[in-house]
């Protein structure tokens, strides 16, 4: 995925209805019509928001079928998965990094004090 | 234990975590460069720079090295508010080696300046408990969009949704 694309999904996710869209997706494949069931919006709305997630690549219309069903796309996922991760990781294990240095720091002086 | 998140509102992220050693001391960790070097940065992604100009305006400049010897990664912190021992404001930057601001590496979307301001609590027992809290700052709606799209992925409400991304993913493979 270029560097672009990651702005792009990720821009994409910030939406809560096109959140929602992609989990109903992660349950399989549904139709324009199905998607918006659950939704108090417009069908036009809701392919707006189609339009943005298969842009980003989210989400790919299918051909064969009359009613070309939505999908997800797993590779831009993933990506933003492993981008996340990294983040969350950056800050999880730097303050496990912290908290054993502190208890190396608290040792040490608690030796010098005995 | 894990750091938390706190869920909610998408256009900031808030991670907190509780240390065992008195707000004094963490302060110490988190102003001064010696201290810096040895917690800074994931594991394996050694500190290969650090300065530090603890003052208002005053820059903490930083490389981490990638694992395997891979490329490097500079960031930068401009102080925006010093109140020792319980609060810090920066304005956080990616940098290059020179302190000049950069765009994201992965995601040149991404805001150019994000504020995080990090609070300092007395908890019981001499422990402290740490809260950063990072918002986009002077980004365009576009920005800040990818800013939220990324850090809503990790909000609560998202990361039921996000399981179900990973069992699907899982079907895939």
């Amino acid at each position: 995925m270029s560097a672009d694309r990651l702005s792009l999904t990720l821009a994409a996710l910030a939406d809560p209805t096109r959140r929602a869209i992609l989990a109903r997706l992660a349950g399989g494949e549904a139709s324009v019509k199905q998607l918006a069931a659950p939704f108090a919006i417009s069908l036009p709305a809701v392919s707006r928001h189609l339009k943005v997630l298969e842009k980003a690549g989210l989400i790919a219309k299918g051909h064969k079928a009359q009613w070309r069903p939505c999908r997800l796309e797993a590779a831009p996922l993933q990506e933003v998965a492993g981008w996340i991760d990294g983040y969350r990781r950056f800050w999880d294990e730097s303050f496990d990094r912290l908290d054993t240095y502190l208890q190396q720091l608290q040792q040490v002086k608690s030796d010098e004090k005995h | 234990m894990k750091s938390t998140d706190a869920g909610g509102d998408e256009s900031a992220f808030v991670i907190t975590r509780v240390v065992d050693a008195p707000r004094e001391l963490v302060w110490r960790m988190y102003t001064q460069a010696d201290h810096l070097k040895n917690w800074f940065g994931p594991k394996g992604f050694p500190m290969t720079h650090c300065s530090m100009d603890l003052r208002v305006g005053g820059m903490f400049h930083y490389c981490l090295q990638m694992p395997g010897g891979g490329s490097e990664m500079w960031g930068r912190w401009i102080f925006r508010a010093i109140e020792p021992p319980r609060r810090l404001v920066t304005v956080t930057s990616f940098s290059d080696a020179e302190g000049g601001v950069t765009r994201h590496p992965l995601a040149p979307g991404w805001p150019l300046h994000m504020l995080g301001e990090t609070l300092f609590d007395d908890e019981a027992d001499g422990k402290t408990r740490i809260t950063v809290t990072t918002t986009a700052l002077d980004a365009s709606e576009a920005e800040i969009a990818t800013f939220k799209g990324g850090f809503a992925s990790m909000t609560q409400g998202w990361s039921g949704t996000f399981q179900q991304f990973s069992d699907y993913l899982a079907t895939l493979k």
